[in-house]
């Protein structure tokens, strides 16, 4: 069974891609998405969640590979909008292009309503570095960074419209995602927003701000 | 009605000043060009990026039929997209910039582009520019805490140097 998943994730990054010269995202903040997302059923979403439990765990805690996020407390909006971006095959992955497509619009933001209702992953103790701690706090002016917490907010929980948490989120996840943005790999964020960040921040940088957001407790 | 002299001497002097103010200001605004933007133009800023106009693609500097350059600029929390653009010295711009979410504003240091974007409009500006050079573009609107990291690049280059 998990020899099967594996290769099934094999096959699936391998065949994992975006168009290029298609929008990143068709994803519309308008009222009624809105409307949707703020009104989703985290009762039914726990139902039509029952797949994912897999990979993410029943409550969006599993740790079971690199490039797989916690989902635990993670913000509804952005769930709905990755979930709508892997539907319209404008963030690449087999499995999870799979699944999406296979759920309604609702289903889609009852499962985000589910997985926003969990408490976020406890903290995971680390050795915070300086530099990360004053990326989050005041950015870097000179390379046009502004800080993290500017949109992700001081205790990482995530912001309006489709800003993710990042308190208590797996290092090694956070690490593959932001070099997948910094190769280009990944291209659903809006005007290059996340990948111009990421292509000004070194190996480092990188790997430290994990470290920190890993062990950030963003209380209750 | 009395009014006492050293009254009207300060109230001719309070008018005066205004006057004088009012008179530098059009004197500064005819001589360097300066106008409040005056078009009116709506647009649905939730959904600009599947715009015709503002889409990631269409996003930029190109150069028009008429030898004159059209820059298309997005405002978005916190960042001007492209975060650098180029243009030719001495030559006719027209810029149009839209918000994908709140009230920006943009400002060019030692240029006459400045103008508010709000979210719902396009904001569109004439403008030539006489100097060559590297200018800061900011946001002097204030749209959150990232506000103070919204710049961008204009570089004014020669024109035989100018390339698209």
């Amino acid at each position: 069974m998990r020899t099967m998943r594996n290769l099934c994730v094999l096959l699936a990054m391998l065949g994992s891609g975006v168009v290029s010269g298609e929008p990143s995202s068709t994803v519309v903040w308008d009222s009624a998405t809105r409307h949707l997302v703020a009104n989703g059923d985290p009762v039914n979403g726990k139902e039509v969640a029952d797949p994912c439990s897999a990979c993410h765990g029943e409550t969006g805690k599993a740790k079971v590979r690199p490039n797989f996020p916690l989902l635990a407390g993670q913000t509804a909006p952005y769930i709905y909008k990755q979930m709508m971006d892997y539907k319209e095959a404008r963030r690449g992955h087999g499995i999870m292009q799979n699944f999406a497509s296979s759920l309604s619009k609702k289903e889609i933001a009852d499962v985000a309503a589910y997985f926003q209702s969990q408490a976020l992953p406890p903290p995971v103790p680390a050795k915070v570095s300086e530099r990360a701690a004053r990326l989050v706090d005041k950015g870097d002016g000179p390379r046009l960074l502004p800080p993290c917490s500017a949109c992700h907010g001081r205790d990482g929980k995530g912001a309006v419209v489709d800003v993710p948490a990042l308190a208590g989120q797996r290092a090694d996840y956070f690490i593959v995602t932001m070099q997948a943005y910094k190769s280009g790999e990944r291209a659903n964020d809006i005007y290059n927003r996340m990948r111009l960040i990421a292509q000004s921040l070194s190996d480092d940088e990188i790997d430290e701000l994990a470290a920190y957001y890993a062990a950030l407790d963003a209380g209750d | 009605m009395h009014i006492d002299a050293t009254e009207k001497k300060w109230i001719y002097l309070t008018f005066l000043m205004t006057f004088a103010g009012i008179g530098v200001l059009a004197a500064y605004a005819i001589k360097d060009n300066i106008y409040p933007p005056s078009n009116v133009e709506t647009i649905d800023s939730a959904a600009l990026h599947l715009s015709d106009e503002f889409n990631e693609d269409a996003i930029g500097v190109r150069r028009e039929k008429d030898g004159s350059i059209r820059v298309t600029m997005v405002a978005a929390r916190y960042g001007f997209f492209p975060q650098g653009i180029t243009v030719p010295v001495d030559t006719p711009v027209k810029i149009r910039i839209a918000s994908a979410d709140v009230l920006h504003g943009i400002h060019t240091v030692d240029t006459n582009f400045n103008t508010m974007v709000v979210p719902g409009y396009v904001s569109e500006v004439n403008t030539t520019f006489k100097k060559t050079g590297t200018f800061p573009m900011f946001c002097n609107e204030y749209c959150g805490l990232g506000h103070d990291f919204m710049w961008a690049r204009l570089t004014v280059v020669p024109k035989e140097k100018f390339k698209l």
